[in-house]
C-alpha cells in the first residue's frame, strides 16, 4: 500500500514556487478555495516509490502575521493541519529577504526542507551559496533548484520523504533575540505552559513571540481561556520593559533580531562579488519605469494585449460557429418532427453550449497575454507606474490587475480581487469591476460597430473601452469616499527581477483561468441561454396574425419562403414572453434612443450579454443572427443612426453585469446585499450616461 | 624575585595553576598532574622549587594556591599566551588548535618589546581603514588557493567602493554637525543610506518591517515612478516599492 505524506508549499511571491509546484505534481492538480474563505487553495499529488505525496499550495506570503488573509491561512494550515513537512521555497538570488519567512516556520516548530531556487540566477549575478552550510545554519535540509529547467526537483522529493519519514534528523535551531527580549519570552511562555489546551497544537514559544508582538489572532486565542488576563498582562509589562530598554516598540525589534539572525547566516554561506553588476533587469526598468516613457509604454502593451488576442481569436470562433451550426443541422435531422423537443435541444442546449465555448478563444488567448505580463514580472511593473493613479482615486495598484483581468471577463477579474489585501480596497474594486469592458460585450460592439464605424474600428472600441474605465475611476472615487471611508492599504511590494516566461508554465496559467472562466461562468451562461430559450419560445403557437403556414405552401420562390419564415419567427418572438418583457420596457429605454427590440435584446443580456445580438437576430427576422450577419447588419444600418449605435454600445457596456458576474460579486462579498447593489447602481448609470449621450447628441444635431 | 630565572616548564606550572585556579578554589596536586598530563612525584619536586622561589604556596596534603607574586608571573604569562593566540588565529588564520598549542611555545620565548609590536599591530589591522576584516578575509582565501589570476582588479574595485563609503562616513563623522535623519522619500535617486527608524503603526509599518525595511539596514533610493508615486528602493538586494505616504515613515540617516 501507498505510504502517504501530506506537504505543504510555502514561500515568497515570486519565488518560484508555482514552477515548483507543477513540477512536484505534474497535471495532477485540483484548484479549490480554502474552506470558509475565498483565497484559492491548490492542491496535486507527486508520487515517489511507494509514497503518495499530497502537496498543498499556500499562498505566497512575504511573513506570517494575521494582518493579511494570506497570511493567516498559511500559518492556520500549518498549526491546525499538521503538514508532515512544510516545504519553503527561498528565492536564492534574493536570499536575506527570503528567509524572513523561513525563520517564522522555524519558529513555528515544523519539519521544514528548504528550496534553494533559481540557483542558476544566483549564479549569474554572482553569488556562492554553501547549500550545505546553510543547511546547518538553519537545521534543515536545503535543496538547490532550479524550477523552470525542472533541475533538483527528485533531489528535493528525496529530501521530503527523507524528513518526512524521520529518517532526517537535523540539529534543532532556534533564532535567538537577545538576552533581554529572551528573558521576557521566557515569562511569558512560563505563563503559557500551565495551560494545557493552548500548547497543544502552537509552540508556546511561537506563543509568547507572537504575544509580544502583538499578533491579534493569538490574543484573541489566549483572551478566552483561563488566566489568560494574566499572560496578556505579563505581556503588556514585558512590551513595555523592552520598549523601556531599546526606545523602540517590540514588532521592531523582532524584526530587526530576525533580520539579524539572517544577516549572521547571509555573511557565513553566501560570497558576494566585490562589486554588483547592473543587472539586465535594471536596464530594462530604466526603460519600462522611465518617467517619460513609463506610462506609454505601458499603454502600448495595453493595446498590444488587445490586438494580439482579437487578431487570434478571430479564426478559432469561426470554426466554432460552423461546428455549432454543423452540429444543430445534424441534430435536427434526428428528429421526426419539429417540436418542443427539437427546439430545446437544437436553440436551447447546443445553441447554450455555443455561447459558452465561441468565448473560449477570447478568454485563453486574453488570459495568455495576461499569464505572460504576469510570469515576466511586468505586471508588478504595471502596478508600480499606475499607483499613483490608483491612489488618487482611492484604490490601490493591486486593483490594477483585476481591472485588467475584467477586460476579459468580469469573474476572474472579481476573483482576482482576492489579492488585496485590505477589505475596503477589495470591495470598491469589486463594485467598478463590471465597467471595465469584458468580452462578452465585444459581439455588441463589432455588430454595431462593423454597422455604423467601420473605418475607425479600432478607435471606437478603444474609446469604448475609455468609456468603462473613466466610469470605474469616477465610481470607485465616490464609493472609496462616501461607502467605504478610511485609510489606504499599503503599497510595500516586490518589483521583481524579469524573467523570460516559461511555456510551460504560462500554457498552466491560461488554462487555470480558462476552466475558471468555463466552470464558473459557463454553466451560468448555459442555464440563462436556456431561460432566454424559454423565454422567447413560449408561448408556443401564439396567434399570428397572417396564415404562415398557408403563405409559405403558395409561395413561389425560396426566397419568398425564407421571407415568411424569418417574418413568422420574428412575430413568434414578438408576441413571447420575452416580447413582453420588451414592450414593458419600451417606454424606460425609449429617451436612450432604443425601441422595444434593442429592449427585448437588453433583457436578454442580463442572462449574458452577447444575447443581445442573437436576440436583435431574431427580431430583424433574419434566423439566427450573430455580429458577422450580413443580414442583420443591414437591418441594422436601416433601423437605427450612429448615434443609437453609440448609445447602446455605452448602454450595454455599463448596464446591469451578467447574472454570472453578479453570482460571484454575491460569492466574493459573501452578501446579495451588495451583489444586488452592483447590479441596481450601474443600471442606474448606464441610463444617465446614455441619456445624456443620445440627448446630447441630438441637440448638437448628430443622429 | 627575577622571571628570568624562571624555565618555560615553570612558567607553564605556574600559568597552569593560574587557569584552574579559575575554575576552582581548592586545587590539589593530583589536578596538576592531570591537567598536565604528568605524574605525581614530578608535580612534587616541581612545586617544591616553586615554593623555594616564593611564587607558590603548599604545605602537605593541603591545596595549592599561588602567591602575590607567584599570581602577578602568572598572570602575565596567561596575557602572552592570549596575544600569541589572537594574532595566530584573528590574522594570520592559523587553525585554533595548532595555534593553541603554539603559543603555548612561543609564550616563553618572545621579548616584551616585540609582543607589544605584536599587539600595535594587531590593533592596526583593526582599526585602519585601508585594512579591516574584508581585506583578512582576502589573506585567508590567498591563503587557501594561492595567488588569484585575476581577482585584484576587481577586489581593487570593491575597496575602492568600501573606501569611498568610509570615507563619507569619516567625513560625516568629523563634520562639524552630523548629517540629520532625514526621510526615506527625500533621498534623491542613486543615494545610499542607513534605516534609522521605522515610524507609525499597524499592518503599513509591519509590512515595512518585514520586507527588510529595519533599522541598519542600508536603503538605497532607485527612482520614482512616473507619475511622481511611489518610489523604488533597493534593499536587502532586491527592488521594494512603497509610495511616498509609506516612506514617510522611513527615517534614513547616513550610512
Amino acid at each position: 500500500m501507498a505510504k502517504k505524506l501530506t506537504i505543504a508549499l510555502a514561500g515568497n511571491p515570486n519565488s518560484g514556487k508555482t514552477t515548483i509546484f507543477n513540477n512536484l505534481t505534474g497535471a495532477r492538480q485540483h484548484v479549490g478555495n480554502w474552506p470558509g474563505v475565498t483565497v484559492e487553495k491548490k492542491e496535486g499529488i507527486c508520487r515517489y516509490n511507494d509514497y503518495e505525496i499530497r502537496v498543498v499550495d499556500l499562498p505566497g506570503t512575504y511573513s506570517l502575521t494575521a494582518y493579511s488573509l494570506d497570511e493567516l491561512i498559511a500559518r492556520n494550515f500549518v498549526v491546525e493541519e499538521r503538514p508532515d513537512v512544510v516545504v519553503d521555497i527561498v528565492d536564492a538570488s534574493n536570499l536575506e529577504r527570503n528567509l524572513y519567512l523561513t525563520t517564522q516556520f522555524m519558529e513555528l516548530g515544523v519539519k521544514l526542507v528548504i528550496a534553494l531556487n533559481m540557483i542558476d540566477l544566483a549564479k549569474a549575478k554572482g553569488f556562492k551559496i554553501d547549500a550545505k552550510q546553510l543547511s546547518e545554519f538553519l537545521g534543515a535540509p536545503v535543496i538547490p533548484t532550479v524550477g523552470h529547467k525542472n533541475k533538483g526537483t527528485d533531489e528535493l522529493i528525496k529530501a521530503i520523504v527523507d524528513m518526512g519519514n524521520g529518517n532526517l534528523n537535523m540539529r534543532k535551531v532556534t533564532v535567538g533575540y537577545g538576552e533581554e527580549v529572551e528573558e521576557e519570552l521566557k515569562k511569558i511562555e512560563e505563563l503559557i505552559e500551565r495551560d494545557e489546551g493552548v500548547t497543544q497544537r502552537y509552540p508556546s514559544r511561537w506563543l509568547a513571540l507572537k504575544l509580544l508582538e502583538g499578533d491579534e489572532e493569538v490574543i484573541k486565542k489566549v483572551r478566552g481561556k483561563i488566566r489568560g488576563t494574566d499572560r496578556l498582562e505579563q505581556v503588556r509589562k514585558s512590551s513595555e520593559h523592552l520598549k523601556g530598554i531599546f526606545g523602540d516598540d517590540v514588532e521592531s525589534i523582532i524584526a530587526d533580531r530576525r533580520y539579524g539572525f539572517i544577516s549572521g547566516i547571509y555573511k557565513r554561506v553566501v560570497s558576494k562579488p566585490a562589486i554588483e553588476r547592473r543587472t539586465i533587469s535594471d536596464k530594462i526598468d530604466s526603460i519600462v519605469l522611465h518617467r517619460v516613457l513609463g506610462i506609454p509604454i505601458f499603454l502600448f502593451l495595453m493595446w498590444l494585449m488587445f490586438k494580439f488576442t482579437f487578431t487570434f481569436s478571430e479564426t478559432p470562433m469561426a470554426w466554432i460557429e460552423a461546428l455549432q451550426e454543423w452540429l444543430g443541422n445534424a441534430v435536427s435531422g434526428l428528429f421526426a418532427e419539429e417540436g418542443v423537443l427539437q427546439s430545446l435541444v437544437v436553440d436551447g442546449i447546443i445553441g447554450g453550449v455555443g455561447s459558452v465555448i465561441i468565448f473560449v478563444p477570447i478568454i485563453f488567448l486574453l488570459f495568455l497575454c495576461i499569464a505572460i505580463l504576469e510570469d515576466s514580472g511586468y505586471m508588478a511593473r504595471a502596478a508600480f507606474v499606475m499607483d499613483r493613479f490608483m491612489y488618487k482615486i482611492g484604490l490601490h495598484g493591486r486593483s490594477f490587475i483585476p481591472m485588467i483581468l475584467g477586460f476579459g471577463c468580469n469573474i476572474p477579474g472579481i476573483m482576482a480581487t482576492r489579492s488585496i489585501e485590505n477589505k475596503r480596497d477589495r470591495f470598491v474594486t469589486i463594485l467598478v469591476n463590471p465597467f471595465m469592458s469584458c468580452g462578452a460585450r465585444l459581439p455588441v460592439y463589432a455588430l454595431l460597430i462593423g454597422c455604423f464605424f467601420p473605418q475607425k474600428a479600432s478607435t471606437m472600441l478603444y474609446i469604448i473601452y475609455l468609456i468603462g474605465i473613466v466610469m470605474a475611476i469616477v465610481m470607485a472615487k465616490i464609493f472609496r469616499r462616501y461607502l467605504f471611508p478610511g485609510p489606504a492599504a499599503p503599497f510595500v511590494m516586490e518589483l521583481p527581477p524579469y524573467r523570460v516566461p516559461t511555456l510551460k508554465g504560462v500554457i498552466i496559467h491560461m488554462w487555470e483561468r480558462g476552466v475558471i472562466f468555463l466552470k464558473k461562468a459557463g454553466t451560468i451562461i448555459f442555464a440563462s441561454c436556456i431561460l432566454i430559450w424559454f423565454l422567447s419560445s413560449f408561448p408556443r403557437n401564439p396567434e399570428y396574425s397572417r396564415d404562415y403556414d398557408a403563405l409559405i405552401q403558395k409561395a413561389e420562390s425560396q426566397w419568398v419562403v425564407t421571407q415568411l419564415e424569418n417574418e413568422r419567427a420574428f412575430e413568434k418572438l414578438e408576441k413571447s414572453y420575452a416580447g413582453g418583457l420588451g414592450r414593458i420596457i419600451e417606454p424606460i429605454v425609449r429617451p436612450l434612443g432604443f425601441d422595444w427590440k434593442i429592449g427585448v435584446g437588453l433583457v436578454g443580456g442580463f442572462l449574458a450579454k452577447e444575447i443581445v445580438v442573437g436576440t436583435l437576430g431574431t427580431l430583424y427576422a433574419v434566423g439566427e443572427g450573430d455580429e458577422e450577419s450580413e443580414a442583420l447588419r443591414e437591418k441594422i444600418k436601416r433601423n437605427y443612426t450612429p448615434l443609437v449605435a453609440f448609445s447602446l454600445m455605452i448602454f450595454t457596456l455599463l448596464y446591469i453585469p451578467c447574472c454570472a458576474s453578479i453570482g460571484v460579486i454575491y460569492r466574493e462579498t459573501n452578501s446579495w446585499k451588495w451583489a444586488l447593489f452592483a447590479a441596481g447602481y450601474t443600471t442606474a448609470i448606464a441610463w444617465i450616461m446614455a441619456f445624456m449621450v443620445y440627448q446630447g447628441g441630438r441637440l448638437i444635431g448628430l443622429g | 624575585m627575577s622571571e628570568g630565572l624562571l624555565t618555560p616548564t615553570m612558567e607553564d606550572y605556574l600559568e597552569t595553576i593560574f587557569n584552574l585556579e579559575r575554575r576552582t578554589k581548592a586545587i590539589r596536586v593530583k589536578d596538576i598532574a592531570q591537567s598536565m598530563g604528568v605524574k605525581l612525584p614530578t608535580v612534587t619536586s616541581m612545586l617544591n622549587t616553586l615554593i623555594q622561589k616564593g611564587l607558590v604556596n603548599h604545605e602537605k596534603y593541603e591545596y595549592v594556591e599561588l602567591t602575590g607574586e607567584g599570581s602577578k608571573i602568572a598572570q602575565e604569562i596567561d596575557r602572552r599566551h592570549g596575544i600569541l593566540r589572537s594574532f595566530l588565529i584573528d590574522i594570520l588564520k592559523i587553525d585554533a588548535k595548532l595555534a593553541e598549542e603554539d603559543a603555548c611555545k612561543m609564550e616563553h620565548a618572545i621579548s616584551p618589546d616585540t609582543l607589544e609590536r605584536l599587539l600595535l599591530f594587531m590593533e592596526f589591522v583593526e582599526v585602519c581603514p585601508r585594512a579591516g576584516s574584508e581585506w583578512l578575509k582576502y589573506f585567508s582565501q590567498y591563503c587557501r588557493d594561492g595567488r588569484p589570476k585575476d581577482d585584484c582588479l576587481e577586489h581593487m574595485k570593491g575597496f575602492l567602493d568600501q573606501y569611498s563609503t568610509k570615507l563619507k562616513d569619516m567625513e560625516a563623522r568629523k563634520g562639524v554637525k552630523k548629517m540629520a535623519d532625514i526621510l526615506l522619500k527625500e533621498l534623491s535617486p542613486g543615494k545610499k543610506g542607513r534605516i534609522a527608524r521605522v515610524t507609525g503603526s499597524g499592518s503599513i509599518r509591519r509590512r515595512i518591517l518585514d520586507m527588510g525595511i529595519v533599522p541598519g539596514a542600508i536603503v538605497e533610493m532607485e527612482r520614482v515612478a512616473p507619475l511622481g508615486d511611489p518610489v523604488e528602493v533597493k534593499v536587502k538586494g532586491y527592488h521594494l516599492s512603497l509610495r511616498k505616504d509609506e516612506a514617510s515613515h522611513v527615517y534614513v540617516g547616513p550610512l
